[in-house]
């Protein structure tokens, strides 16, 4: 897959690499510096003596693109990295290997933050477990989710910059943390909230992104200004205040903003609703077919 | 050219046509007089190739005089419009075609705080909450081309299909009654179906009023073998891939992602019991309009004031039918998931198989409208038509409150479905309603004597889609020669507002009773 201009830029932040995304191609000097680094540093698919050519970063293109090209290939991807247009998704693919290794690396840590964010974002509700294997029934015990033991933190939470750039963030989101709760309720109060301010504008997210990155590429750290009358506000509202038919821009903004919220609280309501029924048919479900019974697959 | 006046005080295509008058270039008017006692107006939307379709067929049943058939769909329409207790008007989409009674296509609503408001079985048509379901996948066109006619053989040894068909999950009499009580909760109770399904599903999947007891012994008896069973006639499963997206916002939140996509389409009904339901019922209300005076034009639309018993014991045993339908298609889709699961070694959730949506579009439902400026409550007769509500309506779920309810259009065997959404034009124009399909062109009888069934399966052949038939001989009842043209359809109600077009979907696979 392709990646947005901007998470390609978060990915390369997120990586620790100082110097930015590069311009993506292959007889760039930066697009070499930064490919090295990462097999260097994150990758590490290729032996260490045999990265030569490929630090030979002022070589010809046909010397360095074909050490590119068994980079490529070591780390399972088969696209042609001699087709320009490819590039982008080599670069991609690449740069989502080095995340899964450095996710992997450190993957207790990340584990137990992503999971309380997760739970925020669907309002506490126990995840769903996988439904119906090949094989009909078989369906997971009662109690098996329940886990109370103490998970690992990531490491940095007391951070001073850390706390006060979260109670810089909740002032700006106007969320009210109570006094005394620790960071990790403050950072699920404001994930709850960009949640419900973000979720319903999403698309218009990533088209603003993908225009973005049409015509500058690597320019990740551009912000994207979301105007709530640019989403469609659904039902006619009912009152006119400028006299033209249409209702004042501050009326339709508080409207949509109304209704976001309200879709979110609904959302939340619903997938504890869905949590519930799976719940009971740990207790209930027993499905099943025989197809004695009837006529399958004869004309 | 003088207008010379038929035999018998009939009137001449001329005079008739008198009476229709255009609105829009999307919408004509039935005034008043065209038939006798007509308390509303007829509302009709048709583009410039449907609409002559639909005059052709007035105009031969002119020239033929008033024998044997339907009646022509325009005639209906207005028969409908006379009904005691319709609100506002009687409203044709534009793939009506003639029903019995009611034209199939046609949208009817009666003011429940009308004691002479009446419910009317053939407004709901035979097979109560015949419908469709989506059920995407997140498979791309490229990972079954290889595969597609083992895919439908797979498809064709999971769900039992044709005329008389048994169904392969294990039913007992009492399983039944629940059933019929609970629609998609029993489904979900036995593990056949997911939470997220009911989520998706139009009513949740569930008519509330249902009461088995008003069911007669014989369509459970009818009722029972035929659970998850696909049935004949134009009923189909389809993998289908998806071919156009015109509304990238709502197929997103749809889980449309791409072109090529893979989805299943499933469109069946209530089978034998929902057949039996209706015909009980019609009985029933013959006896009811002769005791309580009520006068129709044509004895097809036998009805009963919705207060009455029969009235209330239609509802109640409609609404079970209905339970049966969406319990049929969940087990159909389970068996789905089962063959998707085996044939990818995967299981369905990885496979992303989540329901899309699941419409009804043969049914009546109790429902609120702003009529005139007033909230009413309304008995919204559906026969061959959707419920297409608008953003933010209540009654949607909360994935699509932004984009507006989807519509599914199944297409005829081999042509290409539309996914829609519903408009607030529709809200007020239609009741929240929109088109359900093709609409025949042609009756099955026509069909039978002029189309050859090998030529029908060798032309879908030639399209590069993989077919099972449970019947061969009844397929070119459903050739797409047979139907309206379901684009002319879908782009009608989209240019006269009533419903969006989202995705266009083209089927690389069916299976047929």
């Amino acid at each position: 897959m392709v990646l947005g201009a901007r998470v390609r830029a978060l990915a390369v932040d997120a990586l620790g690499y100082a110097k930015g995304v590069p311009a993506l191609a292959l007889d760039d000097r930066a697009f070499r510096e930064f490919i090295v680094w990462l097999e260097d540093t994150k990758i590490r698919a290729m032996p260490m003596d045999a990265r030569g050519p490929l630090r030979a970063v002022d070589a010809p293109a046909a010397a360095w693109n074909s050490a590119f090209a068994s980079l490529v290939a070591e780390t399972g991807c088969e696209l042609d990295v001699d087709d320009a247009a490819q590039t982008p998704r080599v670069f991609d693919h690449l740069l989502e290997q080095a995340v899964a290794l450095d996710y992997r690396d450190n993957a207790d840590d990340f584990g137990a933050v992503v999971k309380d964010l997760k739970l925020a974002s669907i309002g506490a509700a126990p995840p769903p477990p996988k439904r119906q294997k090949t094989s009909a029934g078989g369906v997971q015990g009662a109690g098996e989710r329940e886990d109370d033991a103490p998970r690992p933190r990531m490491r940095g939470l007391t951070d001073p910059s850390l706390v006060s750039a979260l109670d810089e963030l909740a002032a700006v989101l106007r969320v009210e943390i109570p006094a005394g709760s620790g960071v990790e309720a403050s950072a699920d109060a404001c994930v709850a909230a960009v949640e419900r301010f973000i979720a319903p504008f999403w698309s218009k997210v990533e088209e603003a992104e993908r225009n973005a990155g049409d015509g500058k590429e690597g320019r990740g750290d551009e912000r994207w200004n979301l105007s709530p009358s640019d989403f469609p506000s659904g039902v006619a509202l009912g009152f006119d205040e400028d006299g033209d038919g249409g209702c004042s821009a501050a009326a339709t903004a508080a409207v949509n903003v109304l209704r976001a919220l309200h879709v979110n609280d609904l959302r939340v309501l619903q997938s504890a609703v869905d949590a519930l029924l799976v719940q009971m048919q740990e207790y209930t479900s027993d499905p099943k077919t025989d197809s004695r019974l009837g006529r399958v697959g004869s004309g | 050219m003088g207008v010379m006046d038929l035999p018998g005080g009939r009137r001449t295509y001329a005079q008739e046509m008198e009476f229709l008058e255009r609105v829009t270039p999307t919408q004509w008017r039935v005034r008043e007089g065209f038939v006798p006692n007509m308390r509303v107006p007829g509302v009709f939307y048709v583009n410039k190739h449907l609409e002559t379709l639909m005059f052709d067929e007035l105009r031969q049943h002119v020239d033929r005089g008033d024998v044997g058939g339907f009646l022509p769909a325009v005639k209906q329409l207005a028969n409908v419009a006379c009904l005691p207790g319709i609100v506002s008007k009687s409203i044709a989409l534009p793939d009506v075609h003639s029903g019995y009674g009611f034209a199939i296509g046609n949208v009817a609503a009666f003011d429940m705080s009308d004691p002479n408001a009446v419910v009317s079985p053939g407004g709901v048509g035979f097979d109560i909450n015949c419908g469709v379901r989506v059920v995407r996948t997140n498979l791309h066109e490229r990972d079954v081309t290889d595969i597609k006619e083992k895919l439908a053989q797979s498809l064709f040894d999971h769900i039992p299909v044709g005329v008389g068909s048994q169904g392969i999950i294990p039913t007992s009499p009492a399983g039944l009654e629940a059933a019929l009580e609970m629609g998609m909760d029993w489904s979900l109770r036995e593990g056949y179906a997911w939470a997220e399904d009911k989520e998706h599903c139009e009513e949740y999947g569930r008519m509330l009023n249902a009461d088995p007891n008003k069911v007669s012994a014989r369509a459970k008896k009818r009722g029972l073998p035929q659970m998850g069973t696909l049935g004949a006639g134009n009923h189909y499963a389809e993998i289908q891939v998806v071919d156009e997206i015109f509304d990238k916002h709502a197929a997103d939140k749809m889980g449309i992602e791409r072109l090529g996509q893979v989805m299943v389409m499933i469109h069946s009904g209530s089978r034998g019991l929902g057949h039996q339901v209706a015909t009980d019922a019609l009985t029933e209300m013959e006896r009811a309009m002769a005791r309580d005076g009520i006068l129709v034009n044509d004895r097809q639309l036998a009805c009963a004031k919705i207060s009455s018993p029969e009235g209330q014991n239609y509802l109640s045993a409609m609404s079970c039918a209905a339970n049966y339908a969406w319990v049929n298609r969940s087990s159909m889709t389970f068996l789905c998931r089962q063959a998707f699961a085996k044939m990818f070694d995967q299981t369905p959730d990885d496979l992303d198989m989540h329901v899309v949506y699941d419409v009804s579009h043969n049914i009546a439902k109790i429902e609120e409208h702003v009529v005139d400026g007033e909230l009413k409550t309304l008995l919204v007769h559906r026969k061959g038509s959707t419920r297409a509500f608008p953003p933010h309506h209540p009654l949607i779920p909360v994935d699509y409150q932004y984009t507006g309810q989807p519509v599914l259009i199944g297409g005829t065997m081999g042509t290409c479905s539309y996914i829609l959404t519903g408009t607030e034009k529709g809200m007020e124009e239609t009741f929240g309603s929109t088109c359900h399909g093709a609409g025949r062109a042609r009756s099955r009888n026509n069909s039978r004597n002029k189309l050859d069934y090998t030529e029908v399966l060798e032309k879908l052949k030639t399209k590069g889609i993989a077919i099972r038939v449970a019947s061969p001989k009844l397929v070119m009842e459903e050739a797409p020669e047979s139907y309206k043209d379901v684009t002319e359809v879908v782009n009608t109600c989209h240019d006269a507002g009533i419903s969006k077009k989202a995705v266009k979907l083209r089927p690389i696979a069916v299976v047929k009773g």
